[in-house]
């Protein structure tokens, strides 16, 4: 017989503590499992959020971190000084100030008003229902805006619907009269929070609502690279232009972001990982152990017939890598229902991004959590194979019958 | 004007995280039960056939039930209150590092009396469940079947 089948009889006659320790190393597995997903998640889902943009860099102000909002001046010249570099594909500018949803019998609501230069939304909205605002049919009517699904639903802002909206100025609401918008769609605001109350018009809607008039200034700038042109050069290019403006690429943002945010997830993930390995180490380490301590007159009875040390021992180690394995396994899903769980908490955080998760799935995460188990079956298989190759057959076969 | 509570504000953040490690903690809590339970099973069989001699001179499966479960009962309460003094330990270290790491003077652990007699009353029904089904798995069987006669 040979040690791996001598292991599965072991575990079928056992069958009660074999059932208990699989299920005490698929919950520890589970845990540690979403913990090496955490460590990582955040920095993948920003990764993913940025890449589904379609734009590739990103330009602010000179003051500015990456991912704040210090504006740029002189925003409309710079935008066609970009557009014409030949390393340029497209380029957008998005504007933001804060106002409110002025309505009859209401009092009013505060909103974030952003304009867009491109109707279609792209980098900034995703549209879920209706259209977009370059279904506007003329300028001298009243200006097209897609709206968050959570503004919509509150203020049952359907497609086709008007609204009227009132800019801030200086923490206040300002004289100009509300400006009345028609909504065209419904998006999803992937860097907005999922309750933010948001109303995303075009430039001329954002300017009526400033009264007619802006200054030049843009929060955010967008610009992604023509096919064979690398982002690098691209990012050079623009950063030649003016002095006063930081260009980034979206593989910079990411680097900063793992520097910068949520750092405290990704320390508290190594710390749990750690914790839930030892814990998953010191389970099958205990059970083995007792395990053998309480077969010991069965350890020296193989040993007397005459089974080599080696067989003994390799039967141990398939005792753990089957507990280990099968528990293992059994993480997984576990792990992925437990991450979703956990996951759903975590984004109720107020102010977070809607398209941010904290637990992404990646196979090296399912490859790390099998070097970690596969390291956890062999230490823990150590001390008690240690204690059934060193046993002194005679002494412990008279104990048995004596016992 | 709009007026938001600060203590209201930072709550909502804090309020996440609070639950995001009792999630985790509950997790733990499971892994931990089968962790007991199979100790317990391991050392109920290991006993079983003492348990068989102790039916047959006619100690009553209640009182033999009772003593495996106040067994289990000290093992888990010996077990969160030796987590509780490493916990009480560890908070310095973890402080010490996440108030560098952020140059901040907030505490980010602290073992408060109510968390280590939380700690020990969770214990509490682990320990007997553990004892209960433990006992469970050698006194369903018959006397002389535990002393294999």
């Amino acid at each position: 017989m040979t040690p791996f089948a001598l292991a599965l009889r072991t575990a079928r006659r056992y069958r009660a503590r074999a059932v208990l320790a699989i299920v005490g190393v698929a919950v520890i597995g589970a845990l540690n499992f979403d913990m090496l997903m955490l460590s990582r998640g955040l920095i993948l889902s920003f990764a993913d959020l940025l890449e589904s943009s379609s734009y590739d860099i990103r330009i602010s102000g000179s003051a500015a971190l990456p991912l704040a909002r210090a504006p740029i001046d002189n925003a409309m010249p710079l935008m066609a000084r970009v557009a014409a570099l030949p390393e340029i594909a497209s380029v957008a500018i998005v504007r933001t100030a804060f106002g409110a949803l002025v309505e009859p019998n209401r009092p009013p609501q505060g909103l974030e008003l952003i304009g867009s230069s491109r109707p279609s939304g792209v980098g900034v909205w995703r549209l879920t229902a209706g259209s977009n605002l370059d279904a506007r049919a003329g300028k001298q009517e009243t200006q097209p805006a897609v709206v968050s699904r959570a503004f919509a639903e509150r203020f049952n802002a359907v497609p086709g619907a008007t609204i009227h909206v009132r800019v801030a100025a200086a923490g206040s609401l300002s004289a100009i009269p509300a400006v009345p918008l028609r909504v065209a769609g419904i998006g999803e605001f992937p860097f907005e929070a999922t309750d933010s109350y948001i109303v995303a018009t075009t430039l001329e809607g954002f300017a009526q609502a400033h009264g007619g008039v802006t200054d030049d200034r843009a929060e955010f700038m967008f610009a992604s690279s023509r096919p064979g042109v690398s982002t690098d050069a691209a990012v050079g290019a623009i950063a030649k232009l003016r002095p006063d403006i930081r260009v980034f690429s979206n593989e910079e943002l990411v680097a900063n972001f793992g520097r910068n945010a949520f750092t405290y997830f990704r320390q508290i993930s190594a710390v749990l990982s750690s914790t839930t390995a030892v814990f998953s180490l010191l389970l099958v380490t205990t059970l083995l152990t007792v395990s053998v301590n309480q077969r010991l007159g069965e350890v020296a009875a193989l040993r007397a017939l005459g089974i080599r040390r080696r067989r003994i021992a390799a039967t141990l180690l398939w005792e753990a890598v089957l507990l280990v394995g099968i528990g293992g396994t059994f993480a997984l899903p576990i792990g992925q229902l437990l991450a979703t769980l956990l996951d759903s908490i975590l984004r109720r955080m107020p102010g977070l991004p809607a398209g941010l998760h904290f637990f992404v799935f990646e196979p090296q995460s399912v490859a790390l959590h099998a070097a970690v188990l596969s390291t956890t079956a062999v230490i823990a298989s150590a001390y008690p194979v240690w204690l059934a190759v060193r046993l002194p057959i005679a002494q412990t076969l008279r104990q048995e019958v004596v016992s | 004007v709009t007026a938001i509570p600060t203590r209201d504000s930072e709550n909502t953040t804090f309020q996440v995280i609070d639950r995001f490690h009792t999630a985790i903690a509950a997790v733990t809590v499971v892994g931990s039960t089968a962790f007991l339970l199979a100790l317990m099973v391991i050392r109920a069989e290991e006993r079983k056939e003492t348990v068989g001699v102790l039916r047959l001179i006619g100690i009553s499966r209640k009182t033999i039930m009772v003593e495996v479960v106040i067994e289990g009962l000290l093992v888990a309460i010996a077990g969160a209150v030796v987590g509780v003094l490493v916990a009480g330990v560890a908070q310095h270290a973890v402080n010490r590092f996440f108030q560098a790491r952020y140059d901040t003077a907030l505490i980010f652990m602290r073992v408060s009396p109510a968390i280590a007699m939380r700690s020990i009353a969770v214990a509490i029904p682990v320990g007997v469940v553990a004892g209960t089904v433990a006992s469970w798995t050698i006194l369903r069987r018959g006397a002389s079947s535990l002393v294999r006669r």
